[in-house]
């Protein structure tokens, strides 16, 4: 455990003087909320329509689930991979290989470190959809927190998978890269919440970012949420793990 | 060094390599690779790049499964018992490096949180000399400081037995010699040090025997002097022991 305690708090000081990681995590979701709330016209007035749950809302309301998918994908596939690919292609991994605490427990720091960035990222774009849109907030709480719960351990799991195999940080940042722009499509960055067509949203339920930015926005919102979105990340998160876990290179 | 007092000192062999053999897919690192290394004893290997060193240092810290032959390190087997000699060998790998953003205070606490009873941190700093440098990113030093952090990484369990791999290459004259100095005062404090080396002079300034390896194979296991009089060059002076590893390599290739 001291061991344990010693690695997260020195992953945490690097994680802070990394700008990248920073960026990625905390500035950019809040600057998309922003961006889309004050630059693009006409998201602040209500959608309306027939739907009794998203006509009420305006098109910035889904952005903000949307900006916390957002921050999960920047953490788990672009920051947690490229600071596991650089500590294998510098040999961190192989000199704490020889400590007697092995180099795996560096993974659990991560994890560890990746979740608070993800909660502090949370509570930032939140706050921020608070105060400068008069956001509602989440209508049932307990409901987000296990959405953002399944979400980030099928997101991590994808992470783990792209460490697992990239030689090096620049390969795993970009790698990681790729995956998160794919992400933001499935997630409807560009198409939020009602507004992204119909069969889209169909192939997107199956994409581990996609079942949890609709899951998400109905648990959030108040729209129906089933049983289908969490089976989709779980079953990411489990498949991925597994698969990372066998192929992972110390070296 | 008072910062790493140990409670006990091993005695007798403490490493013990006994016709090792390791292939990586096709490519065959080890053929019959055997020596022995005694408590307090500082033992060199020498042999030229590809001939297997780092691969017989890597069955000897365990992380490398050898497929055949036996090694014993502390009377353990590496490859069982990961825990015993992790606790008690400190490593200086080849090219492995830290975080860029790592300061040298950081990275020695950090390491310090690994072992059950640690040297004291600040008394470590001071014996590397890096005390003025302690708030310096690992990224930001030059090659001799960041080689006498990992000397201080490697000491700071308060290990038994040092491996060094190529501790003091690439480094300039006043870093190979501040480097030397600092293994010569290891090795007065009882440890037993294994230096992976191509430098003969820190062959002979600093150690008592050494092993050359050779395309897979040891060719040689003996004291500096042995070799001088296997080698049969007859020379003795500066630069004696390099042209006696040499003609002593060149005759292997002949054979």
């Amino acid at each position: 455990m001291r061991a344990l305690g010693a690695l997260t708090r020195t992953e945490a000081a690097l994680y802070v003087r990394n700008p990248l990681s920073v960026f990625m995590a905390l500035v950019l979701p809040s600057a998309i909320l922003l961006l889309q709330g004050f630059v693009i016209p006409g998201t602040r007035t209500p959608l309306g329509g027939t739907d009794p749950v998203y006509s009420v809302l305006r098109p910035i309301d889904p952005l903000v689930p949307l900006s916390i998918a957002v921050a999960l994908s920047s953490v788990a596939v672009t920051n947690y991979p490229s600071a596991i690919g650089g500590y294998r292609e510098s040999g961190v991994l192989r000199r704490l290989g020889v400590t007697p605490v092995g180099a795996h427990r560096i993974l659990f720091a991560q994890w560890i470190v990746s979740a608070a960035s993800l909660t502090v990222a949370v509570a930032v774009t939140v706050l921020l959809a608070r105060i400068a849109f008069a956001s509602r907030m989440p209508g049932r709480a307990g409901l987000v927190v296990l959405v953002l719960v399944c979400g980030a351990a099928a997101m991590m799991a994808v992470g783990s998978l792209i460490a697992a195999v990239a030689g090096t940080a620049q390969n795993a940042y970009g790698i990681g890269f790729l995956v998160f722009m794919v992400c933001m499509f499935t997630a409807g960055l560009w198409t939020p919440g009602p507004l992204m067509p119909e069969g889209v949203r169909q192939v997107a339920a199956f994409t581990p970012l996609g079942a949890m930015t609709q899951a998400l926005t109905a648990a959030w919102y108040g729209g129906a949420v089933t049983a289908a979105p969490f089976a989709v990340m779980l079953g990411w998160a489990v498949i991925c793990a597994l698969v990372a876990a066998r192929v992972f290179r110390w070296k | 060094m008072n910062g790493m007092t140990r409670a006990q000192v091993p005695a007798g062999t403490v490493v013990s390599v006994n016709g090792l053999a390791k292939s990586f897919r096709k490519v065959t690192a080890l053929e019959d690779v055997t020596f022995s290394i005694e408590a307090g004893e500082t033992f060199g290997i020498l042999g030229p790049n590809g001939a297997g060193k780092t691969t017989t240092v890597e069955c000897v810290a365990g992380t490398v499964r050898p497929d055949a032959g036996r090694v014993t390190v502390l009377g353990v087997d590496p490859a069982e018992d990961r825990a015993t000699v992790r606790g008690r060998v400190g490593y200086q790998l080849q090219a492995a490096a830290l975080p860029p953003a790592l300061r040298v205070e950081e990275a020695l606490r950090l390491f310090a949180a690994f072992y059950p009873e640690p040297a004291d941190v600040s008394e470590l700093l001071r014996t590397v000399g890096l005390d003025r440098h302690r708030k310096r990113p690992f990224g930001k030093l030059s090659g001799g400081q960041k080689q006498r952090l990992s000397i201080a990484l490697a000491l700071v369990g308060g290990p038994d037995v040092v491996v060094f791999d190529e501790l003091t290459t690439g480094l300039d004259p006043q870093g190979r010699r501040d480097v030397r100095q600092l293994i010569q005062q290891v090795k007065e404090d009882g440890i037993t040090v294994v230096l992976v080396t191509h430098y003969l002079d820190d062959v002979e300034r600093l150690c008592d025997r050494l092993a050359i390896i050779d395309a897979g194979r040891t060719r040689f296991v003996g004291s500096p002097a042995d070799l001088l009089a296997a080698a049969g060059t007859g020379a003795s002076g500066p630069g004696g022991l390099e042209e006696a590893y040499l003609a002593f390599l060149e005759q292997a290739a002949a054979e």
